[in-house]
């Protein structure tokens, strides 16, 4: 038999550990907490200053700041700080904010955190150099754009768009690691704060081996409607990856001609049913008269998903020939009787 | 002119109300949208500056509650995030006045809030 | 030896090897939990959630309520659900043939108007009555819909009929959902990149005692009451080392019918929620990943630490009672039901793992020590029992009860720290210990009932007619 005190010693003995690490923890917050709130009142204090009058000189206001700052802690809560406000002014105060940055010589430390090994810690580094737009450290931040750390190499390439824009997506040449769809948006959203730049390298990311970035590539298509690129982008509605043939019909659809009516529906038969409701939504867009008679013979599909969708687009191809043509859809029979009665009442809200 | 300002990041909100004091207005702070709320109905302020997405109560539904209440008597000026095209839409149906997308300048804001005041007399 | 002692000799056996592996793999449970817990705050930190909700790109989620008899809060529910933070939504609130003046009410406060909207029924349900808009630009979000009575479940279905987008959120309606709880249930599904993510689910936390006002969340308040106390801890329990440590096993099998997300296309393929269990939250999971398995395609189910749902729980011991004991058929059906996954390694983790830690610690437990505590009383009458040894084992099994749940609460400390008043940590850390002796047998209790329940309803399938909705379950412990 197993002996049973030591063993409840053993639990009892902890459980009292844990909650007298538990009461220090929440006593040093305590303390803490009195100590930011002075700290919180000097930082908000010296970031007002630069913000409203541009007024670097800080030792004017705080002569202690040069104490103050060889405390980790007030240099962590300061940059912190300086960090949100320079996110989220423009214009002048922005500038300010980052001379003042570099004045109190904060970048220092950055170097020294970029060299971790501690993800975060790098990813954080790496985020604030990109805020705090310091060009000088560029080749340092695109070592990690390939970083095998998914939070590292994808600050790393926000941060390459922040510094040097359009440019900067020539970490896609070789990047080999998957970039979420999640980081897609956000650079596309880093890549909006830039006036337009034409650039290169779209063709090449468009025939990667890395699936994301030719997703990425087309979505670049898309949202810049790079119309020269249209037979490159042609290419991959044969790529064997349904999400980025999904993603070329989106992309081809923004940067039309004439003949991408005719591509649709010559691929439609033997595309995946995800892929036929993105056709057909497609169609509603770039489709004409000459389309509605293949739509029409779409509709004998058993999927209703699909039939609703297909209805929807002969109707928005020709809202005021809709009525004329229901006639060839079934109309008195379920379920077009009742689709066609949904249809009818969207194109005429 | 008396000025609200809800927001919930402090760090702005302090950098607005310093900015705004200086300016010579008479400023009222809210750090989520119930206070801003409460606020309103207690001060009357005559131009409210209002962030979207706040706690308790989002931005939208203070433009909403003010503009039924008191139609035209206070202006509003909402602060966005770039790209929030709709909300923006959906704002300005509610009836807002102005908005101003983050990241902005503090200087812009002022500007656009001298002209109010010059409406207002 | 007589055969008494024999049986005596192979009781104590099971049971000491029983409670060492539960020990086991609560200490597993609890040291794994930290390290998922750890590496999803650090990444949190660097998350702009202003992205998804300003994006185009955006996935596109139908959040769904059913709704019953829910008149006298339904107003102030949907206002509170349609000023969550996020753009690319539909709020689909089903109406499931309540009685009362529910859908009258939604129609005069929004502006509704019947459409001729054709439901395309890929679930099969109760008919639908009718599907209602908002003639108000504002409320272009708002569906209703009217249905006939049909359960929760049936509620669900419908709702994930109508739904038009790909992601769909199912939620209780009278849950209180924190505004940005929308941004970050929906970030897994765009996060990851080599398994397709099939469902998400959040935190739920205990609301009673908290201020609430028009339909939100205040102040965080520890419960006043003893009862709803002890469920706060439970909770902490589950959501904070459970789920994290689950989850990080991939393994998880439960995503709360109170706020949960689902990839609309694979909850539709597997049939949607299963009308005929009370489990029907834990079921559809559990099917889902099974779908999964079966076509061998790579998937995750993610969970996500944040408290972002407030419910109020049960604080009287009958309807705590009625709760557990439709827990305990609701696993027990759900357990039924995929019972080939037991120890099959084609499951993986499923059937490996995560299927015999439910049947043994979550199913089984309860009934061991029932039966345990009647083969006591066997062997006590028999004068066979060793009383110091095992008023030991007790004592043993007590106190590691308690480190389990100090150690639960020290976790959330120094995470989220939602109970910010000293008088509430002692509290808590007072019901952790009241726990093993006041709320613990009763649970046993409840689940024992739950199994004679199983066992007698057996036969009379047919006509289950629920009436409310206190069907989810939110969480049973593990």
């Amino acid at each position: 038999m197993i002996q049973l005190k030591p063993l409840i010693y053993l639990f009892f003995g902890t459980s009292l550990v844990l909650l007298i690490y538990m009461l220090i923890f929440l006593l040093i917050k305590n303390i803490k907490r009195e100590k930011y709130k002075r700290w919180t009142k000097i930082c908000n204090n010296i970031i007002n200053n630069t913000v409203y009058s541009d007024d670097l000189n800080v030792k004017h206001h705080h002569k202690s700041i040069e104490n103050l700052l060889l405390i980790k802690t007030f240099r962590k809560l300061l940059t912190k700080k300086i960090r949100s406000a320079t996110v989220s002014f423009s214009g002048n105060s922005n500038n300010s904010l980052r001379k003042l940055y570099l004045k109190l010589r904060l970048d220092k430390y950055v170097i020294e955190n970029l060299n971790t090994n501690n993800w975060h810690v790098k990813a954080r580094a790496i985020q604030e150099i990109g805020i705090m737009k310091l060009e000088n450290m560029y080749d340092k931040v695109y070592k990690n754009t390939n970083h095998r750390n998914e939070l590292v190499r994808a600050e790393a390439q926000i941060t390459i768009i922040k510094l040097v824009g359009f440019k900067g997506l020539k970490f896609l040449d070789s990047v080999t690691q998957p970039i979420s769809e999640w980081y897609q948006m956000i650079l596309l959203r880093e890549l909006s704060h830039f006036d337009y730049d034409s650039f290169n390298g779209v063709d090449i990311w468009l025939k990667s081996k890395n699936t994301s970035v030719v997703i990425f590539a087309l979505k670049l298509v898309d949202e810049y409607h790079l119309f020269e690129l249209y037979k490159e982008v042609e290419l991959c509605i044969e790529h064997p990856d349904e999400k980025v043939r999904q993603q070329t019909i989106r992309s081809i659809t923004k940067i039309f001609n004439t003949t991408t009516a005719n591509l649709f529906t010559s691929i439609f038969e033997n595309e995946t049913f995800n892929n036929q409701l993105e056709i057909a939504k497609a169609l509603q867009k770039i489709g004409t008269e000459d389309d509605i008679p293949f739509l029409v013979h779409q509709l004998q599909t058993e999927n209703i998903e699909l039939k609703i969708i297909l209805t929807r687009t002969i109707a928005q191809i020709n809202p005021n020939n809709f009525e004329t043509i229901c006639s060839e859809l079934d109309p008195d029979t379920y379920p077009m009787n009742l689709i066609i009665l949904q249809i009818k009442e969207e194109i005429t809200i | 002119m008396r000025i609200l300002i809800a927001e919930d990041d402090a760090l702005i909100l302090s950098t607005l109300e310093f900015r705004l004091k200086k300016d010579g207005y008479d400023i009222i702070t809210a750090i989520d949208g119930r206070e801003a709320l409460r606020k309103i109905e207690e001060h009357r302020p005559d131009l409210i500056i209002s962030d979207i997405m706040m706690p308790y109560v989002s931005g939208l539904e203070i433009i909403g509650t003010v503009k039924e209440k008191y139609k035209d008597e206070m202006a509003i000026i909402i602060l966005t995030t770039m790209g929030q095209e709709e909300v923006v839409l959906e704002a300005f149906e509610l009836g807002a006045d102005d908005f101003i997308s983050k990241p902005f300048s503090p200087s812009e804001l002022s500007i656009r809030i001298k002209r109010f005041a010059l409406r207002k007399k | 030896m007589s055969w008494q002692s024999l049986l005596f000799d192979i009781f104590s056996f099971g049971i000491m090897l029983y409670s060492i592996i539960l020990i086991l793999s609560y200490i597993f449970i609890g040291v794994y939990s930290i390290g998922e817990t750890k590496y999803y705050l650090n990444k949190n930190s660097f998350t702009d959630y202003n992205a998804i909700s300003s994006s185009s790109e955006a996935p596109r989620v139908s959040i769904i309520a059913p709704a019953y008899n829910e008149g006298a809060t339904i107003i102030e529910n949907v206002r509170s659900l349609l000023s969550l933070h996020y753009n690319n939504l539909e709020l689909i609130i089903v109406n499931d043939g309540s009685k009362d003046d529910s859908l009258e009410k939604l129609i005069a406060k929004y502006d509704l108007y019947k459409t001729s909207y054709f439901v395309n029924s890929q679930i099969k349900t109760k008919p639908v009555k009718g599907v209602y808009k908002s003639r108000k630009l504002i409320y272009r979000k708002l569906i209703v819909v009217d249905k006939e009575n049909g359960g929760k479940a049936d509620a669900l279905n419908t709702g994930i009929n109508i739904s038009s987008y790909e992601y769909t959120v199912c939620v209780d309606v009278d849950c209180i959902l924190e505004q940005d709880s929308l941004l970050k249930l929906v970030k897994p599904f765009l996060e990851n990149t080599t398994k397709k993510v099939i469902a998400t689910g959040g935190v739920i936390r205990i609301a009673n005692s908290c201020v609430i006002e028009n339909g939100r969340l205040i102040q965080v308040n520890l419960p006043k009451k003893f009862l709803p106390r002890v469920q706060t801890l439970e909770y902490i329990r589950a959501f904070l080392l459970g789920r994290m440590a689950w989850s990080r096993l991939n393994g998880l099998l439960l995503i709360s019918g109170a706020f949960g997300a689902f990839d609309k296309e694979i909850a539709i393929k597997c049939g949607g929620y299963d009308t005929e269990t009370v489990g029907e939250d834990i079921e559809l999971v559990v099917r889902m990943r099974r779908y999964m398995e079966e076509l061998d395609l790579p998937y995750k189910v993610s969970f996500i630490p944040d408290p972002l749902c407030w419910t109020e729980a049960p604080d009287n011991f009958k309807i705590l009672g009625r709760q557990r004991n439709r827990w305990t058929r609701g696993t027990i059906e759900t357990l039924k039901i995929h019972k080939k996954m037991f120890f099959n390694p084609d499951y993986g983790i499923l059937g490996l793992l995560s299927y015999p830690y439910w049947f043994f610690f979550e199913f089984l437990a309860p009934i061991i020590e029932f039966f345990g505590l009647i083969s006591l009383a066997f062997f006590a009458y028999f004068g066979m029992i060793n009383w110091t040894y095992f008023i030991n084992l007790l004592l043993m099994i007590f106190s590691f009860g308690i480190l389990y749940s100090v150690f639960a609460i020290l976790m959330e400390v120094l995470t989220y720290n939602q109970y910010k008043k000293k008088t509430e940590l002692l509290k808590l850390v007072l019901t952790a210990v009241l726990e093993p002796i006041f709320f613990h047998p009763f649970v046993v209790y409840s689940a024992i009932r739950g199994n004679i329940d199983y066992l007698r309803k057996k036969k009379s399938w047919g006509e289950m007619t629920r009436t409310g909705f206190g069907t989810t379950n939110k969480t049973p412990t593990s």
